[in-house]
């Protein structure tokens, strides 16, 4: 008699212990992902005690003839097959969810270039993280991109300390490096380690991505030697091409190799391969300037674009160029290169039958644009709003860059070639032949009035195959791509954009900048302010705890 | 579902006025009413004051940064704070609902009222839900005021898709400490179980990025705090708007059962 009570005093608590252990020890198993003996342990004896205290009350007859036995096991049916019931339907919205990102500018949504890449996969990508932390804002960009192709598209993290082999098989180099591995190929993306404060970005991710997709490896020759901008200038539109895919090198064609001089006079020294000193006027050096007397090594080698090149930059150059590099452009054009041209405004180098033949003029007079003095900018750093139909630009918008020290271009039409304007200025704004003046104002006499092309691209008209038609893109400025500007607004994709297009990727995912929140601020006034702190630390609470005490009063 | 759901209103009136007749309740009111107001005037003093300080520093330095949406920042990170303190309270909303009933012995008249079992639940989850609707208004009167002083304009839409993320989030852990209140007849030990339920719900999501693949997406998406934390930004899903939307189901359904089971226990 007295064991059955004592039994049926504590008893009845015993499937809560059996669930209890049963669930720490699942819990243990999942996070250490080990199941050794504490975990399983663990599960075992708390489901086997549940199991006992199951069996001894399904065996007991007194059990079954209770009513509330069956009203409390209708109870568990019930429940059980409504969790069945909701965690069926929880699984089928989870495995086909629908999005609506309402938030502005539509920052938690991918850039559209992101979706097109995701879904262009057809074979399995995996993004392996080497660290432990896995941080909010990496975990839902991927699980973005996994939400538009869970077939192909998986992520894993990875402890490289718990799986030293696969660490070596990426050659991880560092804490927190993320690569993306394709088939055989494995890639690089970036370094996330927390000391570091690193996020995973969505373009470094899309465009490493991109890159495995299409295995190719373009090159971009800066041009050198006349003054252009050293690419220490350009290390930030250097590192975005090198995201991309490209190779960036600079390119001095008169320190090429393609010259080869014939053999010297014993008793003269024999000229070094040095850039000859710069010229005043348009000629090639004369004895007179370099003092000595002119060798001639009878060069037979014409100077040439190397043929690797996809595409060559001339980046604000400040000299003229050579004859020989002229027409060296010309014919790496006509083979069906591609060309960049910054020009700024004030510098006469020589392009300018080039650019003529297909129908570019350049006006030369510095552009002054009114409404930039609203965003800070000077009046001599005109802000574009407005882009020209072209895949360059296309998916602009009313985004906004912007170009210090430009001038303007006219654009003119040559029957065999496709011109389209990709950069206009505001109404406002007019190119200005007195820009020494302290005050600018439009005079119709001397100036030019705006809207004003800035850029254009052209290509050769006719051409069936891509890879023999010239492209050339034009800019009245080349501050805009140096490292001061470039990560600015739109400026990077106008210049990222040109590249692309000037190689010839069309099916290639054009840049993405990162979204950005819209800047605002609170402009709260003094007595706003002191309005909100009132009701928020003062009034409301008083009123809760008048309300309380005045009932407490009530009721004495 | 008329039939189901039945007179529910007439329980849903007594609750409220049960709620606006306890000075307890007042207590509550007043205490979440100074917490959040004093982070509130915290949060937006901090974050004045910093972007304060990168706006001179960018003055000085010339060029635009990076861009700060400073209403939306604010906006996020209180309803941050508001769910904690959501999860403070509101297992103290709800301890009461059934385990008062039990108390007082007045749970065999319910159970047994024409009033079904469902309609006795909804109507007691509604009158919970709108008191704590109460309790967010005031909140939301001094956030308006200061969310219109942005400038540039916000626009209304992301304002309301977060605190309906807190309406949903609270009816969920009302719902289920409702549930757990049906269980006992004690209010303190209801309370604490409901705390210690919806505390789980939160965290798991910490447990389920722990773990990885298949027990973590699944623990991940059981979590309140994931999907409250995708409806304060902004993000409308379908996934979360099901699972919170379970929750509160899911509460309501196994209260009437409870009840149901109810007539047949002893104690």
């Amino acid at each position: 008699m007295n064991l059955k009570l004592t039994k049926s005093k504590y008893w009845d608590y015993l499937p809560w212990l059996g669930i209890g252990l049963a669930l720490v020890g699942l819990f243990a198993g999942i996070i250490s992902r080990d199941w050794g003996p504490i975990p399983t342990g663990l599960l075992v004896s708390g489901g086997a005690i549940a199991a006992v205290w199951l069996l001894s009350k399904l065996s007991s007859r007194e059990f079954w003839g209770q009513r509330s036995t069956q009203t409390n096991l209708n109870l568990f049916i019930a429940a059980f097959a409504m969790l069945l019931l909701l965690g069926l339907l929880n699984f089928v919205v989870a495995r086909y969810p629908q999005r609506l990102d309402l938030s502005e500018n539509q920052i938690f949504t991918l850039a559209p270039q992101s979706q097109q890449v995701a879904r262009k996969l057809n074979a399995p990508l995996k993004v392996w993280l080497f660290l432990n932390e896995k941080d909010q804002a990496s975990q839902s960009l991927l699980g973005n991109y996994r939400r538009l192709n869970s077939k192909y598209f998986s992520y894993e993290f990875v402890n490289p300390q718990q799986q030293p082999g696969l660490a070596r098989m990426f050659e991880m180099k560092d804490y927190g490096d993320v690569y993306l591995e394709f088939g055989q190929r494995r890639q690089f993306v970036q370094n996330i380690s927390p000391q570091q404060g690193g996020v995973l970005s969505e373009s470094k991710l899309t465009n490493a991505i991109s890159r495995l997709l299409t295995n190719r490896e373009d090159r971009v020759y800066f041009l050198q030697g006349h003054g252009e901008h050293d690419l220490s200038k350009l290390t930030q539109a250097r590192s975005a091409l090198e995201e991309r895919g490209y190779r960036v090198e600079s390119l001095n064609l008169l320190e090429q190799p393609a010259q080869i001089p014939t053999p010297q006079p014993t008793s003269q020294p024999t000229p070094t391969a040095e850039p000859v000193p710069t010229p005043e006027s348009g000629e090639t050096p004369t004895a007179s300037a370099t003092g000595q007397p002119q060798l001639t090594t009878g060069a037979t080698e014409d100077l040439a674009i190397p043929a690797t090149a996809n595409l060559v930059v001339i980046s604000g150059p400040q000299r003229q160029l050579f004859e020989s590099e002229l027409e060296a452009l010309e014919r790496y054009l006509d083979q069906g290169g591609g060309l960049m041209v910054m020009l700024d405004p004030d510098n006469k180098v020589g392009l300018e039958p080039l650019l003529g033949e297909w129908g570019v003029t350049l006006d030369n007079r510095l552009v002054v644009d009114p409404t930039s003095q609203g965003v800070g900018l000077g009046a001599t750093t005109p802000l574009v709003t407005n882009y020209g139909n072209h895949p360059i630009t296309r998916e602009f918008g009313n985004g906004i860059s912007f170009y210090p020290g430009t001038q303007a271009l006219v654009v003119a039409e040559k029957p065999t070639v496709e011109s389209t304007p990709l950069l206009l200025t505001s109404e406002k704004s007019w190119a200005e032949k007195d820009s020494q003046l302290p005050e600018a104002s439009l005079d119709p006499s001397r100036d030019l009035k705006g809207p004003l092309t800035l850029g254009v691209a052209l290509n050769k008209r006719g051409v069936t195959d891509l890879a023999k038609q010239s492209r050339v893109v034009v800019f009245g400025n080349s501050s805009f791509a140096t490292d001061a500007w470039f990560a600015q607004q739109l400026n990077q994709d106008v210049f990222v954009n040109s590249v692309v297009w000037l190689s010839k990727r069309d099916g290639e995912v054009l840049s993405i900048s990162p979204r950005q929140p819209t800047d605002r601020r609170l402009v709260l006034d003094a007595t706003r302010a002191q309005i909100v702190a009132l009701l928020a630390a003062i009034l409301f609470p008083l009123l809760g705890f008048g309300a309380a005490g005045t009932l407490f009063w009530k009721r004495r | 579902m008329g039939i189901i759901v039945g007179n529910w209103f007439a329980i849903y009136k007594k609750e409220l006025q049960s709620y606006f007749a306890s000075p307890f309740a007042y207590v509550i009111a007043g205490v979440f009413w100074l917490v959040s107001g004093i982070f509130f005037l915290v949060l937006m003093g901090s974050l004045l004051t910093q972007v304060a300080a990168l706006d001179a520093q960018r003055q000085q330095f010339g060029g635009p940064g990076p861009s700060v949406d400073v209403p939306a920042v604010l906006l996020q990170n209180f309803l941050g704070i508001l769910g904690s303190l959501a999860l403070v309270i509101s297992p103290m909303l709800s301890m009461g609902l059934y385990a008062e009933e039990r108390k007082r012995s007045t749970l065999e008249l319910l159970a047994t009222s024409p009033i079904t079992n469902w309609g006795v639940a909804v109507g007691k989850l509604l009158g919970a839900l709108t008191f704590f609707v109460g309790l967010l208004l005031p909140l939301m009167v001094y956030e308006a005021i200061t969310l219109s002083a942005a400038n540039p304009p916000i626009a209304p839409g992301v304002f309301l898709v977060a605190h309906l993320g807190l309406l949903l989030m609270v009816a969920s852990m009302l719902s289920i400490g409702m549930f757990v209140s049906s269980l006992t007849s004690n209010t303190i030990v209801a309370a604490i179980l409901t705390f210690a339920v919806v505390l789980m719900l939160w965290i798991i999501d910490a447990i389920g990025n722990q773990a990885g693949g298949f027990w973590g997406d699944l623990f991940g998406h059981l979590s309140m705090l994931r999907h409250y934390n995708n409806l304060i930004q902004g993000i409308l899903d379908t996934g979360s708007l099901a699972m919170l939307a379970s929750y509160i189901f899911l509460g309501v359904f196994l209260t009437a059962q409870a009840v149901e089971a109810f007539r047949f226990q002893r104690a």
